[in-house]
């Protein structure tokens, strides 16, 4: 019985050490990604600057939905899913972007 | 209000605290300085002694350059770029790029001109370090550095205070969240003496500090992060590590053209300028003199009840305008408009004096709010010794950081005869904040320490009109003739910011704080 507590108690004492992974060190890693690879979507605008000031200008704010996010939903599955997501869907652009 | 779950809540309260607890100090001293360097330009006035005129870059300029380029060497000839000190002369640097280690470095000679023309003073050297070791600017460079990169190397200052700003937009978000009774709670005020008040005045200033600290944590965030971190990846990345290209892209494309011509005529370009922008000139920059492809970028501040204003391009051989543009880019668009934002606000310098009074006193709750979260998070674990060496630090820095401050401004007046407050200001820093250590460590009850340090404080801020008087500070008269009303003004300032401080540590070292902290606990109350 105890054996079965201890093993039910030790997903529960690294959640959040998980959740501390994903809200700190995963969602700086995530932004810098986001930030590098919006200036080859975000359109130039009139004065052909956009794409450079924008990702600069928003970087805390999406620092700020990503650590909040990371924080607050309850499933940690779907934190580590939608950021893992996010991130392969930049890389890969950024690996198109730099050698493709 | 947002309604929160239970457990959500928890969350946002324990992020919260340790946000404050672990970076708390540091950023009450980042709140503290940015709130002084509020004032940087009048400070540097104030204290600068140097009476220049009310806009000096509208002054005759052409005779006196002619003059001093034809004393300086033809290596430095190239470039040239003038600025409008706060005390109101002109910094005239004639200088050419040197790469050192890789890095682009100015070398010239800096001369600094007074009314009509007369030379103050002249040295030859690299461009940031003949800046930083002006003896009369010392006190507000002192100040704004520190908030700035708390006089850590680059870029790991920048890098630090851009994570302290990321502290403070999650400390204000997660206030605003945690909060089920936002609006009822910002009226409740229990008394001052016991841990409930403590906590009612600290959600009282939060909350009314809120949008402005929301804003300053936000754009002192970027302010860090894009010169330490952003533009150097985005040149890397977008750019193929071009730097050239992408201060093309965000400056304008620059014509080259060798060819030798003949120089406009400076006066003529300033005086056109300064009638375009309706405004003082604050900065000039005259690229490749002497040739067929020279640039003259003026710097105007923004017109009456602008945020920001256009740069202005003038060529440097036939004296016309080529354009005007906007911070960045060579159009208006989107993003120059969003980046033309983040100095004013982040500054307070969009409506004169009122804006900047407003952000003073703004960012002088803002301290008191990120010093009494710690005080609460310290006084709730009083029974801890590690968390009760916390709080003899809180006392040491909350109190001591104002007294150093002072005590490095009262050793810079003493030391500017001699022209060494470039070394006294931050050593009289140091030394005044060391001296604080010995009550922080000593008095038995904690909660004394920092109204005496206050107290101090008040002592050397009302004293410091008399030191610049002492160290041969302009008069009154004399300065309002010159149209320099940051002297008078700052004097006022100063002195009652001294009678405030001696008054509220009396009024604090007179009442007996109970020794019980057994009032309601923060969770409980924000739950």
């Amino acid at each position: 019985m105890a054996a079965a507590n201890s093993s039910i108690a030790e997903p529960g004492r690294l959640h959040p050490w998980l959740r501390a992974l994903l809200a700190g060190p995963c969602a700086v890693g995530l932004t810098v990604l986001i930030i590098a690879v919006m200036p080859f979507w975000v359109p130039k605008g009139s004065g052909g600057v956009d794409h450079i000031a924008l990702p600069l200008f928003f970087m805390p704010a999406i620092w700020g939905l990503i650590f909040f996010y990371a924080l607050l939903d309850r499933s940690l599955g779907r934190i580590v899913i939608i950021m893992t997501g996010i991130a392969v869907i930049h890389l890969i652009a950024l690996r198109a972007i730099l050698f493709g | 209000m947002i309604n929160l779950k239970a457990r959500e809540t928890r969350t946002l309260v324990a992020v919260h605290g340790w946000a404050g607890a672990l970076l708390g100090l540091l950023l009450y001293a980042v709140i503290v300085t940015g709130t002084a360097a509020v004032f940087a330009n009048e400070i540097k006035a104030w204290s600068g002694g140097l009476l220049g005129t009310s806009e000096p870059l509208s002054q005759p300029l052409h005779a006196v350059l002619a003059r001093l380029e034809a004393e300086t060497p033809a290596q430095f000839r190239e470039d040239l770029s003038l600025r409008a000190t706060p005390a109101g002369n002109v910094w005239v640097f004639f200088h050419t790029d040197e790469t050192i280690n890789g890095a682009r470095r100015e070398r010239g000679i800096l001369t600094t001109i007074g009314p009509e023309g007369r030379i103050v003073s002249r040295a030859e050297g690299f461009g940031n370090e003949l800046a930083a070791n002006d003896p009369f600017t010392a006190l507000g460079r002192f100040y704004v550095d520190l908030h700035v990169r708390l006089h850590l190397p680059n870029p790991w200052g920048l890098i630090l205070t851009g994570i302290l700003g990321l502290a403070m937009l999650v400390a204000a978000v997660s206030g605003i969240l945690m909060h089920r009774h936002l609006f009822r709670d910002i009226f409740i005020l229990r008394g001052r003496d016991r841990l409930v008040g403590l906590r009612d005045l600290h959600s009282v200033a939060g909350t009314w500090t809120l949008p402005h600290a929301f804003v300053l944590a936000f754009t002192g965030a970027y302010l860090s992060f894009t010169i330490a971190v952003a533009l150097p990846m985005l040149a890397k990345i977008a750019f193929k590590g071009d730097v050239r290209a992408m201060v093309t892209t965000l400056n304008g494309m620059p014509m080259v053209d060798p060819r030798p011509a003949v120089s406009a005529n400076l006066d003529d370009i300033l005086s056109d300028a300064r009638r375009r922008a309706d405004a003082p000139l604050l900065f000039a920059a005259w690229e490749n003199r002497g040739r067929a492809d020279a640039r003259i970028t003026v710097f105007p501040a923004p017109r009456r009840g602008d945020l920001s204003a256009s740069r202005l391009i003038y060529n440097g051989a036939t004296g016309e305008l080529i354009r005007e543009r906007p911070i960045v880019g060579t159009k208006p668009s989107l993003g120059a408009s969003l980046l033309g934002l983040i100095g004013p606000v982040h500054f307070g310098n969009f409506a004169g004096w009122w804006s900047r009074a407003v952000w003073f006193a703004l960012g002088a709750a803002s301290a008191y709010v990120a010093w009494s979260g710690l005080n609460l998070w310290v006084r709730r674990r009083a029974d801890q010794r590690g968390w009760r060496v916390l709080g003899r630090v809180t006392a040491w820095v909350g109190g001591g950081l104002p007294f150093a401050m002072a005590a490095a401004a009262a050793a810079y007046f003493i030391s500017l005869p001699s022209l060494a407050s470039v070394f006294w200001t931050p050593a009289a820093f140091l030394i005044a904040a060391a001296l604080a250590v010995v009550p922080a460590l000593r008095m038995r009850s904690i909660e004394r320490v920092p109204p005496l340090l206050f107290g101090a404080t008040g002592v050397l801020l009302m004293a410091l009109p008399l030191l610049r008087a002492a160290a041969g500070g302009p008069n009154w008269r004399a300065a309002l003739a010159t149209g320099q009303s940051a002297v008078p003004v700052m004097d006022v300032l100063v002195a009652l910011g001294g009678v405030v401080c001696v008054l509220s540590a009396t009024m604090a070292l007179r009442t007996r704080e109970p020794a019980a902290f057994d009032a309601g606990s923060f969770v409980q109350s924000a739950e």
